[in-house]
């Protein structure tokens, strides 16, 4: 019995060891994988250390679920990927390692644009936490084929009328069935927030989605308003609705209504040209180019310019609870030099956040539409990460359902309004109810 | 006497060491839920400043709960969901499937068998998978396909009829476990009762209800015991297809807990509601094995 002991008692204490590997990377997505498994072979090399990916879900809520689990279970990653909205929560937890230091010692830092800089800056609260992987741009996408038989000039529409009513006019008169796409609705996830509602905020009448105290709005003039131009989408029968309400909600307006020219226009970000439409991308469109012209956002009444959203979001982090954060910043650097981030904003068809990437993976700086778009880099806009934006991703999502469902843009901000209240229930302080007039 | 005792203490030592595993995997249960009990008694967030400093709220998260309109509405959303699927469906198809199959002359036999059982070899995402593909809600979807046949447009399934989609799936997912239990207990009523039965006049429905039925009254509740606390526990695809929605259509107790924990943060409150379900799964579980013990 003592000899089952003996052999037992070591091999529970090895178990730890026989399941976690030396050194581990949390991401998530094919793409990225694949561009992430290009150079850990060769930083394996270079380090001497072995290293595991662990491969997160693809969508972004049960990627985020995987990751905070593992840290608050106490396990955590070496390095992971953080998902942009969550970033300050992640921070205020205490999942990344500050890296100020460290980076501003690092002589290729200069390298990075300062938006990126700027941006690492504002989510960290003046601390860096990551470095920024990519920037993308969302803009409203047009099939230039189905204005030109609409008789619908391209010209940028400068109100959301104007907008609406292009959409009409190309629905009504060409062979488009449905004229403008916005994503909407609770099984979309994060959607509704991400891919249209927040950039149309941002030309609403109060165009800020967290007040200067720091309190998320739960109720604006702003809000209504981009309820009242969602609920005008769906009222004029703009897109095909129930696909909205059932599974996969976005594989028929995206993947088969907007490349077939069944839909004329949608919300779509940099990494369409790539990720969905590009030559290995959901559904290739061959005619990318020719067939499809993007416009800026215009504001609700026409009163500034119209704008691109986008900018940085995901970031590569170093986990605090990692062994050796000196091997974990080697690693980091490799992972962000200027040839990898070249391949990796390549393989998900964004915006390098280095001025060197273009040089350093000659086949990324080939590509003129993300060259194009990295040059107007700066001249994008966006919200600032903030604390509880999962709780407004939620939100909009159940509001925008509500008018899928027939009910007025009134009483989806009131959805809105309510969940905001409940998510906020332990700290009334953290959100605002502004005026609706 | 003491000779005795060491002699059996001796001989005992092997035995509490091959009851190590199952105490050492029952102890995997049982700390995570007496945490749960823990955590549903504090503010604990999931991440952000509120889950740095969790505070004890005493009964704060259940009082809550008893106020939220939501709660009510998911119990009710379950309460149908285990109704149509698990207790209707599941049951009737599994009951069907296996009274028809047990007729040892019935030819091919195996096909209609592995067709029943395969259900329980996919994996919950592949399946999540293909039903979204069952329920695209264009001309496309297998199931328009399918209705389009009789003359039926394509409809939204999870639009038109929110609850019976998933319970469909459900039913789907749980009708080979409801077969090989209730195949089981057919297996167990010998040919000589049915015998005895028709040779006293009992026939068709009569057999079924007075003689069939009574035999298998354990075998059934048995069943239900088991599809009730997995249908309760029911996630992956109801996530996946619906969301929960439209309009919280699909907000079974599972999903509502999720969005709690999950995009509220509020771990506290998400552990509270599991604590209740727990209590009313152990509730209900302790009722059918009352039952069981009283048909046995």
């Amino acid at each position: 019995m003592r000899r089952l002991l003996i052999l037992l008692v070591p091999l529970l204490f090895a178990m730890p060891g026989l399941l976690f590997a030396d050194f581990t990377i949390y991401e998530g997505s094919p793409l990225r994988i694949q561009a992430l498994e290009a150079i850990v072979p060769q930083i394996e090399e270079e380090l001497g250390i072995e290293i595991t990916i662990v491969e997160g879900a693809q969508s972004g809520s049960d990627y985020e679920t995987k990751l905070i689990t593992t840290f608050q279970g106490g396990q955590g990653f070496d390095i992971f990927r953080s998902t942009g909205e969550e970033d300050p929560d992640y921070i205020a937890s205490g999942f990344p390692l500050d890296i100020t230091d460290r980076l501003e010692a690092w002589d290729e830092w200069d390298q990075f644009y300062d938006s990126a800089k700027d941006f690492a800056r504002k989510v960290g609260s003046g601390r860096i936490y990551g470095i920024p992987l990519h920037a993308g741009a969302l803009s409203l996408w047009y099939r230039r084929d189905r204005l030109q038989e609409a008789g619908v000039t391209e010209a940028q529409p400068r109100t959301w009328q104007e907008l609406v009513e292009k959409a009409i006019e190309v629905r009504d008169n060409s062979g488009a069935e449905y004229g403008l796409m916005l994503p909407m609705g609770n099984i979309w996830g994060g959607g509704p927030w991400g891919e249209g509602f927040k950039q149309f905020l941002m030309g609403s009448s109060t165009p800020y989605i967290v007040d200067d105290q720091g309190r998320v709005v739960a109720q604006s003039k702003g809000l209504l308003e981009v309820f009242k131009l969602y609920e005008a989408v769906v009222a004029n029968n703009l897109f095909f609705i129930d696909a909205m309400l059932a599974p996969l909600p976005h594989v028929i307006p995206k993947y088969q209504q907007f490349p077939a020219g069944v839909l004329a226009m949608e919300t779509q970000g940099t990494h369409g040209w790539r990720f969905d439409y590009g030559p290995n991308g959901a559904t290739p469109m061959p005619d990318i180019q020719e067939v499809v012209g993007t416009w800026a956002f215009p504001t609700v009444y026409g009163q500034g310019e119209p704008y691109i959203f986008g900018g940085f979001n995901f970031q590569y982090m170093i986990g605090s609870n990692t062994d050796d954060p000196d091997l974990a910043f080697e690693v980091l650097k490799r992972l962000a030099s200027a040839e990898q981030l070249g391949r990796y904003c390549l393989a998900v068809g964004s915006v390098s956040p280095r001025k060197d990437s273009r040089f350093a993976f000659a086949e990324y700086g080939a590509n003129t539409q993300l060259m194009k778009e990295e040059d107007r880099l700066n001249s994008l806009v966006s919200f600032p990460p903030f604390e509880g934006e999962s709780a407004v991703v939620l939100a909009v999502a159940t509001a925008t359902e509500r008018l899928l469902l027939g009910f007025s843009a009134e009483e989806a901000l009131k959805t809105y309004t309510n969940m905001m209240r409940q998510a906020f229930r332990r700290n009334r302080d953290g959100i605002v109810l502004l005026p609706l007039d | 006497m003491r000779a005795k005792a060491a002699k059996l203490h001796g001989s005992d030592l092997p035995i509490y060491l091959f009851l190590l595993p199952a105490v050492l995997l029952l102890l995997v249960f049982i700390i995570p839920t007496l945490n749960a009990f823990r955590l549903s008694f504090t503010d604990e967030e999931l991440i952000g400043t509120g889950s740095l400093d969790p505070q004890f709220v005493g009964l704060e998260n259940f009082q809550f709960m008893f106020t939220d309109a939501f709660f009510y509405n998911s119990l009710l959303v379950t309460l149908m969901f285990l109704i149509m699927s698990a207790w209707i469906g599941q049951l009737c198809i599994g009951l069907g499937a296996a009274g028809i199959l047990r007729k040892r002359n019935l030819r091919m036999r195996w096909l209609p068998t592995a067709a029943v059982m395969m259900t329980m070899a996919v994996p919950e995402t592949a399946a999540a998978f293909m039903w979204a593909s069952m329920l695209v809600p264009n001309e496309t979807g297998i199931a328009n396909i399918i209705t389009g046949f009789f003359g039926a447009d394509p409809i939204s399934w999870t639009k038109e009829f929110p609850i019976l989609s998933i319970a469909l799936i459900n039913i789907w997912k749980g009708m080979g476990m409801a077969f090989i239990l209730l195949a089981a207990g057919f297996e167990a009523i010998g040919e000589e009762v049915r015998e005895a039965a028709t040779v006293d006049g009992a026939t068709g429905l009569k057999l079924f209800l007075y003689i069939t039925l009574p035999i298998l009254a354990p075998t059934i509740l048995l069943f239900l015991l088991l599809t009730t606390v997995g249908s309760i526990g029911t996630f992956g695809f109801v996530w996946f297809l619906t969301g929960g929605g439209p309009a919280r259509a699909t907000e079974v107790i599972s999903v509502y807990i999720y969005k709690e924990s999950f995009a509220h943060h509020q771990l506290g409150y998400g552990a509270a509601v599991g604590v209740v379900m727990l209590l009313l799964t152990t509730i209900l579980g302790i009722f059918y094995l009352k039952l069981l013990r009283v048909e046995q």
